[in-house]
């Protein structure tokens, strides 16, 4: 027998009823909740900086940030992200292979900041920068640190869709989910250079 | 004589204990506090705003199909009906194709 029209339309297994895929639904939800975690983070590291006496801020003889060499790893971090927008784009259109090797480039550029990131941190905790050396040291380790944890991941979730892709066995719902969560990390490490570093 | 010297110094020298970081500096740091807590603030309601306009947006684009494909069946006829079956219930005027 035929199903009925309000059948049909209220069916739970009707396809085209879905707004959204889960993995991206959840993977926003996420996100929602990693941005309201760094606005606390940047919050109390603004109000302390405010609260400090003039003068007294960045503190005396603690090391001061490298702003030119960050500025330079910004970009990379912000050219990986355009990158892999192309990525996206290019799978449809120009195939898997092409818009594998854009993710690849990517995922490098993407590496490559966590590993400069990871470099300044040896040279600023050799010169006394540490996370008990002042309210700057903890700040400084705290967030960035969180930043370049979830870099990391993110950068494990896309290698592991870059080898997906390559075997032609890519979910588009779960890369479009490590899409977002890139972009989230691309997006969030300005406006942290911006407050922490400046 | 020493007590006398500490108790005048305490009493001629007040000054503000800085004893808590967020109420150290005065007027700027009430200003920080004040923006820093509007951002806290309105940022989740930006969030919560943002991902509601995204569902209502792909909401009416997948749902429009729905509804394309509900209008395009014909209206069932009483005739179809197998003797002794239970009637099935008519759509609501409104949802009929004419």
């Amino acid at each position: 027998m035929e199903p009925r029209v309000t059948d049909r339309i209220l069916s739970i297994d009707a396809p085209r009823g879905r707004f959204a895929e889960n993995a991206l639904f959840g993977m926003a939800l996420a996100v929602f909740v990693e941005v309201m975690l760094f606005a606390g983070f940047i919050s109390a590291f603004v109000i302390v900086r405010g609260a400090t006496p003039p003068g007294l801020w960045p503190p005396p003889h603690q090391p001061r940030l490298p702003l030119a060499t960050t500025a330079f790893n910004t970009l990379l971090l912000l050219a990986s992200g355009v990158t892999l927008y192309l990525s996206h784009r290019a799978l449809p259109r120009r195939g898997a292979e092409a818009a594998a090797r854009l993710m690849g480039i990517a995922i490098l550029m993407g590496g490559a900041f966590v590993l400069f990131q990871g470099v300044e941190w040896v040279r600023l905790l050799a010169q006394g920068l540490t996370l008990t050396s002042s309210q700057l040291g903890a700040f400084f380790y705290v967030i960035v640190g969180a930043h370049a944890l979830h870099a990391a991941a993110a950068l494990v979730a896309l290698a592991y869709f870059w080898v997906a892709m390559r075997a032609k066995r890519l979910s588009r719902p779960a890369f479009g989910a490590a899409q977002l969560f890139w972009y989230f990390v691309v997006l969030m490490w300005p406006i942290i250079y911006w407050q922490v570093y400046s | 004589m020493r007590r006398a010297l500490a108790a005048l110094a305490v009493l001629l020298a007040p000054a503000p204990a800085l004893a808590c970081a967020a109420c150290a500096a005065g007027a700027d740091s009430n200003r920080v506090f004040f923006i820093m807590t509007m951002v806290m603030s309105v940022l989740p309601l930006l969030l919560i705003g943002a991902g509601l306009w995204w569902i209502a947006r792909h909401a009416r684009e997948r749902l429009q199909g729905e509804f394309e494909e509900r209008d395009s069946l014909p209206a069932p006829r009483p005739a179809d009906a197998a003797p002794g079956a239970h009637a099935v219930p008519q759509a609501p005027v409104g949802m009929a194709r004419p």
